[in-house]
């Protein structure tokens, strides 16, 4: 079920609230287990046994690290991460490993006749995946007792507002509020209200504005020129942000409503002054999941320095691939990486030639590297977006060679109706200026007086009403 | 409890107000010659044309012998002289891209018993693919039943519907934005240019129809059996050259449809000779000179399916 559709905002939600604090507390967790198994099977219900193996092999899994001890606790965490991974492996990338395989044998002259398996990826497969390795992970670590309630466990793999585009939870977070008896708080409802409308305000009246002439534009790269190509990648940029942000807020209101605390997954990425900064801001959930289960085993920081490079890069590589079973994805992550490696060889030769200083950066600076570090990212969008290798080099390729005509630049973007053009650049602008202060608000670290709370969230709501790109269009973020 | 219930109507409030403002200022205030409202979409239908023209004509209180309603195959497709040359006097209720969605609605404020003699359905694939938004555009804006408005707009869930609306309203004393030169009277817009170039083309990709669609078309036949409207059912002629597979899925769903209603259904798609580059004027419509033998044609199936379905029922 899709969180910008009729079903979801008329039905669903409201019914769910209503029931769930209707409900006495010890039945609570059968109710939101049987919503979110609902709320899942909107999508393609008989994917719901590919979640229900996920869950019972990591249950078992959790109960038998828990009681066994040296090697055999190990075999246990081996075996729920080749589980995990296996799925993960012949749903999202059988066919990409099978494409590949089968190129590589055409050139060198042979025949290959595996066929490709014909299948949906389930939505938010890595997603609960990730989210159910981390409880197996964390088990084996000691962190975690292993949770004996089958249903309390399944909610924990399941729980509705982050089941299909994160966060990646932990079940040091998550699966202690399961526990809690949550009270009507109608103060707290209201905030996880308004985090959702602004969520709401991103995905509809932003990222679905700007997919219009991205999807239209990266649909015909050959066809548009230098700046129509650019300002379609400056309105991807928005788009992700707005697309996946705009998932978050929602998820982490619902589950506000209810009394649940999501983790924070964005913090205004793109005012990041530096690379690294911009991955402790975006897609939170995921950089610390691998922080603590590729990186840091990997030796981290703590090893030579090129090992430190290398595992830089294992992880970024991985995380591209995480993404997409498509070189793309992988050549995405792999520009993280190298950005990240190339900040830290360039610091060690500042370093070195001690001109480095402790004072803080002054303020032209400090904007100066959030446009420079913003550029980086977008740069890498660009394969991130485009369906193919050869459309991203393309498109750089006509960026710089084709002519770049301001005056022309609407006129260009042909077989697009022009008031969705300027008005999407009007309120892409717009959402600019205003989206670090609305995410303070809605992350309750600034607040607002009541007249002008009403007046902001009113104005949110109209324009939703008013200039929203309606329908339910899917999140991007559902097909990782 | 009771705080928070009042905070959340008094923030409806809010936004009700806020709406009503903003969406009059932006169906006031002008942009390079048009309120500037249709520069934040571009599903806004401007006030004016065919469908204004149309509904400024339809005289309630009078009875047509024939009233053909559907999509633009209905208000390019049917001419009222033609029909008046046979002593029949006709009115086009058609409309861009209508879908049984508006169709409906167009039924229950205004075909009755009394003002029609028999109601020809116009159906068309690809008005049965589209979710309603286009048709419902034009006319909200046009119409002049407020009820048919709002229950178009009820119907179609959509939140876009309540913005078309609102300005229905906001513009409810202005007169039309422009004038369609190819509107005569009764309801029929004629156009007389050719394709002249040849079709080979899918019209649409094979498809029943949105479930929603086929569900008020079947609604329809039911009001008219309510009501006591006779009703035929028509596919007006289509390019020889077209793909004819969409049609034939189409065709099986509409025979399901119609089957227990016992409503006739008159498919012409391809049961004609008609030249595509010479009476056609696009790869779907057909030009003046394709319509006249269309009509000629048509009309004395019609009257004989009627008459048969009467002497059938009675």
């Amino acid at each position: 079920m899709l969180f910008n559709s009729f079903a979801f905002c008329c039905v669903f939600f409201p019914l769910v609230t209503v029931l769930y604090f209707v409900l006495p507390h010890r039945w609570r967790w059968l109710l939101l287990l049987l919503a979110s198994c609902w709320f899942y099977m909107a999508f393609v219900p008989v994917y719901i046994l590919i979640l229900a193996f996920t869950i019972l092999v990591d249950y078992a899994a959790g109960l038998l690290i828990e009681r066994s001890e040296g090697s055999r606790r190990k075999a246990w965490l081996i075996a729920s991460i080749v589980a995990n991974l296996g799925v993960l492996s012949v749903f999202k990338y059988w066919n990409f490993l099978n494409q590949n395989i089968g190129e590589l044998f055409r050139s060198a002259g042979l025949g290959y006749g595996v066929p490709d398996l014909g299948i949906l990826l389930p939505i938010g497969l890595s997603f609960h995946t990730f989210q159910s390795l981390s409880y197996t992970i964390e088990v084996y670590r000691g962190g975690q007792r292993a949770e004996r309630r089958p249903g309390i466990f399944a909610l924990y793999v399941m729980f509705y507002p982050q089941l299909v585009a994160g966060p990646i939870e932990r079940p040091a977070n998550l699966l202690r509020q399961l526990d809690i008896p949550m009270q009507w708080d109608p103060v707290r409802v209201v905030h996880g209200l308004k985090q959702m409308l602004w969520g709401f305000f991103k995905k509809l009246v932003i990222a679905d504005r700007c997919a219009a002439v991205v999807d239209q534009v990266y649909g015909q790269v050959d066809h548009y020129e230098g700046l129509s190509l650019l300002l379609a990648t400056y309105f991807f940029a928005i788009q992700i942000y707005c697309d996946f942000s705009g998932y978050a807020d929602i998820a982490l209101g619902a589950a506000k409503v209810m009394g649940f605390e999501l983790m924070v997954n964005f913090r205004t990425p793109y005012r990041s002054a530096s690379i690294s900064e911009f991955w402790s801001r975006w897609h939170i959930s995921l950089s610390s999941w691998f922080r603590d289960y590729l990186y840091i085993p990997l030796g981290g920081n703590r090893v030579v320095r090129w090992r430190w490079y290398m595992n830089l890069l294992i992880v970024f590589l991985v995380s591209g691939l995480w993404h997409g079973a498509n070189w793309t994805y992988v050549v995405w992550g792999g520009i993280h990486g190298l950005y990240l490696v190339m900040a830290l060889v360039l610091a060690s030769l500042w370093k070195g030639s001690g001109e480095a200083g402790s004072q803080r950066p002054s303020k032209l600076t400090h904007w100066f590297n959030v446009l420079i570090t913003f550029h980086l990212v977008l740069v890498a969008w660009v394969f991130f977006r485009a369906p193919d290798i050869g459309t991203a080099t393309l498109l750089f390729e006509r960026i710089a060679t084709t002519p770049w005509q301001f005056t022309d630049v609407l006129g260009r973007l042909k077989d697009m109706r022009t008031s969705e053009v300027d008005m999407t650049m009007l309120l892409a602008v717009l959402f600019l200026f205003i989206d670090p202060f609305m995410d303070a608000v809605v992350k309750q670290e600034r607040s607002l007086s009541g007249v002008r709370s009403y007046a902001v969230f009113g104005t949110l709501a109209v324009a939703i009403v008013l200039f929203g790109f309606f329908g339910s269009t899917s999140f991007i973020y559902f097909q990782f | 409890m009771g705080r928070f219930l009042r905070q959340g109507l008094f923030f409806l409030a809010v936004v009700v107000a806020f709406y009503a403002l903003a969406m009059l200022a932006l169906a006031r205030i002008r942009f390079q010659g048009h309120p500037l409202v249709y520069r934040t979409g571009s599903y806004y239908h401007l006030k004016g044309g065919i469908a204004y023209a149309k509904f400024k004509e339809f005289d309630h209180a009078a009875h047509y012998d024939v009233i053909v309603i559907g999509s633009s195959h209905a208000y390019r497709g049917y001419d009222p002289r033609v029909f008046a040359a046979h002593g029949l006097r006709m009115f086009n209720l058609g409309s861009s891209a209508q879908t049984p969605l508006n169709t409906y609605w167009l039924l229950k404020e205004y075909v009755t018993a009394a003002n029609c003699g028999l109601l020809v359905i116009d159906l068309y694939e690809g008005a049965m693919i589209n979710e309603g938004l286009e048709s419902t555009s034009e006319l909200v804006m046009n119409m002049t039943s407020d009820q048919a408005a709002i229950g178009m707009v009820t119907d179609l869930r959509d939140l876009r519907g309540l913005n078309l609306l609102a300005l229905r309203w906001c513009r409810a004393g202005v007169g039309p934005d422009f004038v369609d030169s190819t509107y005569r009277s009764g309801g029929f817009a004629e156009r007389t240019d050719s394709l002249r170039t040849p079709i080979s083309r899918k019209l649409h990709s094979a498809s029943p129809g949105r479930p929603e669609q086929l569900r008020f078309l079947g609604k329809c036949l039911e009001l008219c059996k309510e009501r006591g409207i006779r009703v035929v059912l028509v596919t007006h002629y289509y390019p020889q050259t077209s793909d004819r597979t969409a049609h034939r899925v189409f065709r099986v769903t509409i025979d399901s449809i119609r089957a227990p209603f016992e409503v006739p259904y008159l498919d012409l798609a391809y049961a004609h000779q008609l030249d595509d580059q010479n009476h056609f004027y696009d790869h779907n419509h057909l030009n003046l000179a394709g319509v006249r033998l269309f009509n000629e044609a048509l009309i004395p199936l019609i009257l004989k399916e009627d008459d048969a379905h009467q002497r059938s029922t009675d």
